[in-house]
């Protein structure tokens, strides 16, 4: 019975309860989620997409243990049903999962998030997650010759692409989850 | 960014309507994890046969199918051109530069596109010929084992239904917030990424608050009608097999079967 109405439990890895309002917020977050993830902006060179906004704002507010499992859902029917591309791997559901982690952990309960923070949290989803473990999935599923050489000739594009995300993401992120409205609705929704 | 597939559901009475969102659903998954075991024409060619027989079971147009293929072309011609110019081998048919043109870089570029366009016309079957609702439906069924282990499978299944549900709205609402923007003189592309980034967030901030919105009216009327609990919702259709699906079943353990005999005697 986690839909009812009480306050959230505070625990990081408990799943928190949630009222009516926050379920159904919750559910508006994942939708945004989707649509943002038909958003992006840019040159052909380098687009930017903004999927990350509605994942941070579910793990800043929802914690790690839902965020996980939202992540897990839209990663799988995202990549079956939302935005089919021929990309659906397991691998990449377990990225999900990490990226969504990662923010939770750096994003759960803090009413301001610093810098820091956001400079931590982004630089490992980026990095760590984006460049070095996708990068690893798109290895197995498409390269025909498993050498070192192959994996850096795939990862040399990637880690440019990213390098150049990072600084974006880190000014959206902090903009974004700093921003008085978002502020406010925490207040309203959660009470803090 | 209208070309999304979500809410494409197009009503009708055909076979595959007419099966039950969880098959259809497995058969969608088993199909794209089998494509990852093929490797060469002849199991190519038996996945292209089983998705065409599929397309025309569903008795749509092939425009609908090829909409669904437009979205992602540049991504599909992006792969492509990766696998021409980086796959190694012999032999090579041309250099330029640094890049080589290989006989297994052409064959891989071809297997990778028709990988993309055999998974993306599966999954359009899917949500052509299934009801969002039915998908969220299929899925609470789908999951239910993992309720054992603690899982909110019902709280989940019900979220994803909210949120499919108003994805075509927060489409429109984005699209509505856009040309605002760009009518006050805003634009979204002209300047470097970073200015760009910038842009999006008196984009992204209304799209929010305009979500907010929409999810307490929602929580509201919810509450009004008496909604405390996802796992006590009654459904207005019950999920269960029919016969049809038994036959679908069938085909689909059969399609798994010769897939891997052609993989196992005819290539090795």
């Amino acid at each position: 019975m986690a839909v009812q109405n009480t306050t959230p439990v505070k625990g990081t890895w408990s799943l928190p309860k949630l009222d009516v309002s926050q379920f159904v917020v919750l559910a508006l977050l994942v939708g945004l989620d989707i649509v943002l993830g038909k958003l992006t902006v840019g040159t052909n060179v380098l687009k930017i997409s903004f999927v990350f906004v509605a994942m941070s704002l579910i793990a800043k507010w929802y914690g790690p243990v839902w965020t996980m499992m939202i992540a897990t859902i839209l990663d799988v029917v995202g990549a079956t049903i939302i935005n089919p591309s021929g990309t659906f791997f397991l691998g990449f559901t377990l990225s999900a999962i990490t990226a969504g982690l990662i923010y939770a952990l750096f994003y759960y309960n803090q009413v301001h998030v610093s810098w820091l923070r956001i400079l931590g949290a982004v630089g490992l989803v980026t990095f760590v997650v984006n460049a070095g473990m996708n990068t690893l999935w798109l290895f197995i599923m498409y390269s025909q010759v498993h050498t070192w050489d192959s994996f850096v000739t795939l990862l040399m594009p990637r880690l440019i692409k990213s390098i150049m995300m990072y600084p974006i993401q880190v000014i959206v992120t902090y903009a974004f989850l700093n921003n008085a409205a978002v502020k406010q609705a925490t207040k309203k929704i959660f009470n803090k | 960014m209208n070309n999304i597939m979500i809410g494409r559901f197009v009503p009708g009475n055909s076979w595959v309507h007419r099966l039950d969102p969880r098959t259809k659903m497995i058969v969608t998954f088993v199909y794209i994890i089998v494509m990852l075991w093929a490797n060469n024409w002849q199991t190519y060619a038996w996945t292209a046969a089983f998705v065409v027989a599929l397309v025309k079971l569903t008795d749509q147009p092939f425009k609908l199918y090829w909409d669904g293929l437009k979205p992602i072309f540049w991504l599909i011609l992006f792969t492509v051109i990766l696998q021409l110019l980086f796959t190694p081998g012999t032999p090579i048919l041309f250099s330029v530069g640094p890049f080589q043109v290989t006989v297994p870089g052409i064959l891989n570029a071809i297997y990778v596109m028709v990988r993309f366009v055999l998974i993306i016309l599966m999954s359009t079957i899917l949500t052509l010929t299934t009801p969002p609702t039915s998908i969220a439906n299929a899925l609470e069924s789908l999951l239910s084992p993992f309720k054992k282990i603690g899982v909110p499978v019902a709280e989940l299944a019900l979220m994803l239904a909210i949120a499919l549900r108003f994805v075509p709205l927060l489409m429109d609402e984005m699209q509505k917030i856009m040309n605002a923007q760009k009518s006050r003189g805003m634009s979204f592309s002209t300047g470097g990424p970073i200015k760009r980034a910038k842009a999006i967030i008196p984009l992204l901030i209304p799209l929010f608050i305009g979500a907010l919105q929409r999810a307490l009216d929602l929580a509201n009327a919810m509450e009004v009608r008496g909604f405390k609990d996802a796992v006590q919702r009654t459904k207005y259709r019950i999920l269960s097999y029919q016969k049809i699906d038994k036959v679908a079943f069938t085909a689909l353990i059969g399609f798994v079967i010769i897939f891997f005999v052609i993989k196992t005697w005819l290539h090795g």
